[in-house]
């Protein structure tokens, strides 16, 4: 082929161009160390990459939500341990309350402890973490679930937030508590039955908080026991008041104290001495109380009555139950707490998963987009040998002219 | 005697002039389009002397310049094709680049508009967790606006390229006109015009980079030139037009028109070629498709946020507004020849079964025709409202007569004109319209993982009371209408409970965890309007939307790795092409070149060659006049 001079010249220069074109194109992959700047470098490792994009920012919006979760329940975690605290103190104070020696004087006094207790008590259920959301409010509802009521029903507390428990998901944890199932649902009495005094009773006879010994025995229905006789030589009847049928082998039972009553199921212990005509009512436990109902009870206990053997017994008795309550209140707090705590312990785990899992995305991405340097910077240094070549061949090759012979 | 002196005379005169065609070669060596000239010498007969045949000497033939007609030809239709690929590839890549990849690129802002809502289900109440979405929809928003600018800007650009490219071809034309004219004039019987002959090629060159054209030599010696397989632009001495015009049924789509006379034709695109044809092809396949593509993703985003958002409560206890500024019905664009009245457009009925591409409907005598411009699939339907494709198109006003047909572009103008509708932090639409409320006498801790409304429904808010047996299966009342069947048919009809996974009724969707006790029961309600500052049920459902499969299948959240992945591959196949034809282009030149180029080691050699001959004529002169002086001292 013949070759033309200046074909030669543009087509040495259109390949020098060339060379040093591509000479920067790989100087840029290798200063960026991208492999994949444009979507056009490798458009399937672009568009894999950007999933890969969108799935770690998805993983760090997850962290996030974590963050604020974990700080939540951490706070509410530490609510519970306070609420824990606080009826322990309550409970110390109703036992005091139990003192046969202490005049109503004191007794107001430790009513008013407590009333200030149940103050602190009441402004824990309330609490918000720092977003403003309320830790113990459920589904959502209130900001402050927990609501005084006054006037009629005074010293009541309503749930003012939206019940039920939000469920920990695969990689996400409840910002908020059932505050309606931990302080709400108290189960009054022992949780079957309530023993109670009627306040017409003028003798000391009183009762424990008493058992179910029988589940399939137990009936649910409304009993009282009355007791008849003269002080010494005292008995009992127990009559179904849902039936107004007397109970069958509890009519007329010799009393002596400390003696054990057991029909229908149910089985519970008396003590103290009766007055004829003094009653103790049997009623089913089939609503809830509350544990500010449960404290207001306590503190009315104390404050009422004179010193009378029948306000004595009935204090006794109304403490008696208040402390039952009270623990069965503080066992709900503590499963609440051991919730609380192994949602923490799955916070860990979970934010070990996505951290893990962020990892991998980085891993993914870098291996799509990211350039190899070594293999990048030996191609770069072939490439500048080859470029080299050719501007010293062009060179020695431009000087080769016929007419430098011609003189 | 006299003889020999003439034939000294003449190979004295050839040879300087074989010399001087060598001094123009030598000049002209870097010269464009240039082709090397030859001179071809020939003997200048005998004279017969005593009965012997004597010869007369040389003299020149013709000055020819060498040159291939079949070689331009290929090297000219191969820049043709060469100029419409780099053409292209270049423009490409000038809109590869507002596509950029990670954390600059348009899918990095989606994700970030939708993640945010993340910080609001944390804590609803939080007014700068809600700021930071008004934000980054905002800037989303921004993005694609700004996008869809550049796009305007780039295919503004290449439309003003359109009308300088058309200018020069019409000049060029103009100037092929005026050479052939030369040519026919001085066209002699022996010598050809070269240099005239070369600078029409070189124009025919020219014009190739421009536009392909094919050529047909006249008797006359002029060429004429014809562009789009039949139309003469340049007719011996009769130059035609080209022009820009815009389309007659969109008139933002240009047009290449073929004038001549008072007659204009429009040029097929596909059949234009060269840089005129690269710019075509760019602006009515490339730019199109990817705004199609940008305006899917707008419209998709846009119909699905506002969908969502309308169905949640905002922190006043308002219904939810649009969260974009919805985009309006498409306007069917009436072809020139409508003979109806019709009025038509459409409206998205289903953004995520968008896909990217313009329409066409045609008025047939059983119904209408839409045709997916993109892929060219008609379908027809026996009526309007036609759906097709989430679209649902409509007659507006007047009546429509068969053969009427209409342009829709869906897309084009979203993403330009797409605005945030909600501006105050309170006026989110966070909180979800119903609740769920577990029964009082619940057994097992089933717990909530979410409940948010997923769709529009007349019944959202109705109560709904669903029941576990003990099988696991559960019981609902106060179903609307439009609800899926029971999965069991009972007595009582029951549907099955997986832990975790939704229950879609009455247009929200509810998960529950935890395995359910007989008697359990969950209340869904209408949420009371206060106190929906802990509520956060609706961005829930906004989250949910990153999984909703809206493109084709690709989720939300990765739509935009789709229009990079089209768009790479566009730039990587125009690369591809553009390198091909630019070597081929290569090696048809080097061809041509071959045949035509000047070497001037090549002339160098020559240059002795006639240099020695002119010598050596000049020698045999001398000895010539030797002789005579010779014969003259020998007579005196």
């Amino acid at each position: 082929m013949r070759v033309t001079t200046a074909h030669a010249y543009d087509r040495t220069i259109a390949q020098l161009n060339k060379r040093q074109a591509e000479l920067a194109a790989q100087q840029e992959h290798i200063s960026t160390g991208k492999r994949v700047i444009r979507a056009s470098d490798d458009p399937v490792a672009a568009a894999l990459s950007e999933a890969v994009q969108n799935r770690m920012s998805r993983v760090q919006t997850d962290q996030r939500a974590l963050d604020a979760s974990r700080t939540s329940i951490q706070q509410a975690e530490s609510g519970l341990g306070e609420a824990g605290e606080l009826i322990q103190k309550v409970r110390d104070l109703i036992i005091a309350g139990g003192n046969a020696t202490y005049g109503p004087v004191q007794r107001a006094a430790l009513a008013q402890e407590i009333e200030g207790l149940r103050e602190q008590f009441f402004a824990v259920t309330n609490r918000q973490d720092s977003a403003g959301r309320s830790l113990f409010g459920g589904l959502g509802g209130s900001p402050t679930p927990f609501v005084q009521a006054f006037g009629s029903g005074a010293g009541e507390v309503r749930f003012d937030g939206q019940r039920g428990q939000q469920a920990a998901g695969d990689n996400h944890l409840p910002q908020a508590m059932d505050g309606e199932a931990i302080w709400m649902r108290v189960p009054q009495g022992n949780g079957s039955f309530v023993l109670s005094l009627p306040d017409s009773n003028s003798g000391g006879v009183r009762s424990d908080a008493g058992e179910v010994t029988n589940l399939s025995a137990f009936t649910g229905q409304d009993y009282r026991i009355d007791f008849s006789g003269s002080p010494g030589a005292m008995q009992y009847s127990v009559t179904n008041v849902t039936t107004g049928l007397p109970v069958a082998g509890q009519t007329g039972v010799a009393y002596g104290t400390g003696a054990t009553v057991a029909f229908d199921g149910m089985s519970f212990q008396l003590s103290g001495q009766p007055q004829p005509g003094d009653r103790i009512d049997v009623a089913p436990a089939d609503t809830p109380t509350d544990i500010f109902k449960v404290m207001q009870n306590a503190i009315n206990a104390l404050r009422g009555g004179a010193d009378g053997p029948g306000d004595a017994a009935r204090r006794t008795q109304d403490l008696g139950r208040s402390l039952t309550e009270l623990d069965a209140g503080h066992d709900r707090v503590l499963l609440a707490r051991a919730q609380a705590g192994q949602w923490l312990s799955r916070a860990d785990s979970i934010e070990t998963m996505l951290g893990n899992r962020e990892v991998d995305h980085a891993t993914e991405q870098s291996g799509l987009e990211d350039v190899d340097m070594v293999k990048a910077y030996s191609q770069f240094k072939s490439m500048e040998l080859g470029l080299q070549a050719a501007m010293q061949s062009y060179a020695s090759v431009q000087k080769l002219s016929l007419f430098q012979y011609v003189s | 005697m006299s003889a020999a002196l003439n034939i000294g005379t003449l190979a004295l005169n050839a040879n300087l002039s074989a010399l001087q065609v060598i001094g123009h070669n030598i000049a002209n060596a870097n010269t464009a389009g240039y082709s090397r000239q030859t001179v071809d010498l020939r003997s200048a007969g005998y004279q017969t002397l005593g009965g012997n045949f004597y010869g007369k000497g040389v003299e020149i033939g013709t000055v020819s310049r060498q040159h291939d007609a079949y070689l331009t030809r290929e090297a000219q239709i191969a820049s043709s094709v060469s100029a419409a690929d780099s053409t292209r590839l270049s423009r490409l890549q000038q809109l590869e680049n507002l596509f950029p990849t990670g954390q600059a690129g348009l899918g990095a802002a989606v994700n970030d508009m939708l993640n945010a809502w993340s910080d609001v289900a944390s804590s609803p109440t939080h007014l700068a967790a809600r700021s930071v979405v008004l934000g980054r929809g905002e800037e989303l928003a921004a993005r694609l606006r700004d996008t869809a600018g550049q796009i305007d800007m780039l295919s503004h650009s290449s439309r003003q390229q359109l009308g300088d490219t058309v200018d020069t071809v019409n000049r060029i034309a103009q100037a092929i006109g005026l050479v052939n004219q030369k040519i026919i004039e001085t066209q002699g019987d022996v010598g050809k015009p070269n240099d005239l002959l070369d600078q029409r090629d070189n124009l025919i060159g020219e014009l190739s980079q421009y536009v392909q054209v094919s050529t047909l030599s006249a008797d006359d010696g002029s060429l004429s030139v014809f562009v789009a397989g039949s139309q003469a632009l340049v007719l011996g001495t009769q130059v035609a037009r080209l022009e820009v015009r815009p389309d007659g049924t969109d008139a933002s789509q240009p047009r290449i028109f073929f004038l001549q006379g008072s007659t204009a034709m429009q040029l097929p695109d596909s059949a234009i070629g060269g840089e005129l044809g690269g710019v075509m092809r760019f602006i009515g396949e490339d730019l199109k498709a990817v705004e199609n593509q940008l305006g899917r993703m707008a419209l998709a985003i846009s119909t699905t946020m506002n969908t969502q958002h309308r169905l949640g409560v905002d922190l006043r206890g308002g219904t939810g507004t649009d969260f974009y500024v919805p985009a309006p019905d498409t306007s069917g664009l009436p072809a020139m020849g409508n003979a109806g009245s019709g009025a038509m457009s459409a409206s998205v009925s289903d953004p995520t079964a968008l896909k990217p591409s313009d329409y066409r409907l045609i008025h047939t005598a059983s119904g209408v025709d839409i045709q997916r411009l993109s892929d060219g699939e008609v379908t027809s339907f026996t009526g309007l409202p036609a759906e097709l494709d989430g679209l649902s198109f409509q007659l507006d006003s007047g009546a429509a007569t068969v053969g009427d047909s209409f342009l829709f572009k869906p897309f084009a103008a979203v993403a330009r004109n797409m605005q945030m509708a909600v501006s105050a932090a309170d006026r989110l639409a966070a909180a979800s319209p119903v609740l769920v409320t577990p029964g009082s006498a619940n057994a097992s801790g089933m717990t909530i993982e979410s409940l948010h409304p997923v769709a529009p429904s007349a019944n959202l808010t109705d109560p709904v009371t669903l029941t576990f047996l003990a099988d696991g299966s559960f019981t609902a009342t106060g179903l609307g209408p439009d609800n899926p069947a029971p999965d069991n048919i009972g007595p009582p009809p029951s549907y099955n409970y997986i832990p975790g996974q939704a229950l879609q009724f009455n247009g929200w969707s509810l998960t529950l965890r935890g395995s359910p006790v007989a008697g359990d029961s969950f209340d869904i309600t209408a949420a009371p309007t206060t106190h929906n500052s802990q509520n956060a049920g609706n961005a829930v459902g906004v989250l949910a939307l990153r999984d909703l499969a809206t493109f084709d299948g690709v989720s939300l959240s990765n739509g935009y790795s789709a229009i990079l992945s089209d768009m790479g591959t566009r730039v990587q196949g125009a690369q591809f092409a553009a390198r091909y034809s630019g070597q081929v282009a290569e090696s048809t030149e080097a061809a041509r070149v071959s045949v035509s180029g000047v070497n001037l080691d090549e002339e160098a050699a020559r240059l002795l060659q006639f240099q020695q001959a002119y010598q050596a004529a000049a020698k045999y002169m001398q000895i010539a006049q030797g002789m005579f002086d010779t014969l003259l001292q020998t007579v005196r």
